[in-house]
């Protein structure tokens, strides 16, 4: 499990949206994005968009691909980092609150097995509210909200 | 010649495994052989469900093999789309602008908009189903061939309308 530093709230980090978590016609993809104990985000802090763009389609597109021709990341989304805590802080429909919460931690890829280095590498965690040293992943109704609030953009 | 390739289809079950062998010539038929064979566990009802594009999505997820998601990740569970395809054939469920994808976990999952665009989800995996309800909140697993997964039909059913 991530054992980084947390990141400040102020940050802003992006996730990709990958095929085929992700449908382009429909422009819809599936909270299952958000759902694992540890979710990847890159930090716009670290990198500039271009650059961890440029990591997405070298780990994704390029190094995968069978035919070259894939585009295996189709969508890129941005949030804050406070923003995204906060969607575990919300009540549910059901008023309770969701039983996760989440913390989003610095985690650089450097020298990893088929993984292009990436300093702005990190990751969304989700722990059990009432233990929250254990790892849980992450409901699907709060990764509904996560996958709403990242603003996807086409790439 | 072109070299020849052995695909194996193995279905997990507690049944004694189905696994049938597809000798195909070269690479264009193969991936035909995979899509057509992929298509043959799908029953009409899902097919409905998902309509020609859904199962066209399908048949391209089963041509992802193990590490498409790096080095811990796997081809699509066939599992999960018997589960898929057998729930659909069970409820008859046939909603409006349905999408599928495929999870981390290898698992199908579809989803569509309710008449109020919040999202309805189900994910298939090899003993049932996670369920999500957006508008009412209710998310939870129901196992395969359980009371709870016929109670599932009925309130996804609810849901199917847009």
């Amino acid at each position: 499990m991530a054992e980084g530093d947390a990141i400040a709230e102020s940050e802003v980090v992006v996730r990709a949206a990958m095929y085929p978590s992700w449908d382009v016609s429909l422009r819809r993809g599936t909270p299952s994005l958000f759902t694992s104990t540890e979710v990847s985000v890159s930090r716009l802090s670290i990198l500039d968009m271009s650059k961890i763009v440029a990591i997405f389609k070298t780990d994704f597109d390029e190094r995968l691909s069978t035919d070259g021709q894939s585009r295996r990341v189709q969508a890129v989304g941005r949030a804050r980092v406070g923003d995204i805590v906060q969607q575990a802080e919300t009540l549910t429909n059901k008023d309770f609150l969701p039983n996760v919460v989440l913390t989003v931690v610095e985690d650089p890829i450097c020298n990893e097995p088929l993984a292009t280095d990436n300093p702005a590498h990190a990751l969304i965690c989700g722990w059990e509210r009432q233990r929250p040293v254990q790892p849980r992943s992450i409901p699907r109704s709060v990764a509904k909200r996560l996958l709403d609030l990242f603003g996807w953009e086409s790439l | 010649m072109f070299p020849s390739t052995v695909v194996h289809f193995e279905i997990e079950s507690a049944q004694p495994s189905l696994i049938a062998d597809v000798v195909v010539v070269r690479d264009t038929p193969h991936l035909s052989m995979v899509k057509s064979g992929l298509t043959t566990l799908i029953s009409r009802s899902a097919k409905a469900a998902v309509g020609p594009p859904g199962v066209e999505r399908l048949q391209n997820f089963a041509q992802l093999k193990s590490g498409w998601d790096g080095a811990a990740s796997n081809p699509i569970s066939l599992k999960s789309i018997e589960v898929f395809s057998n729930f659909f054939a069970d409820t008859g469920l046939c909603p409006d602008r349905a999408g599928v994808f495929m999870s981390a976990e290898r698992n199908v999952v579809v989803n569509w908009p309710d008449a109020g665009g919040q999202l309805v989800e189900l994910e298939f995996h090899s003993s049932g189903v996670d369920y999500f309800v957006e508008r009412s909140g209710e998310e939870d697993t129901v196992l395969a061939n359980s009371a709870a997964f016929r109670n599932l039909s009925t309130l996804i059913a609810e849901h199917a309308e847009s």
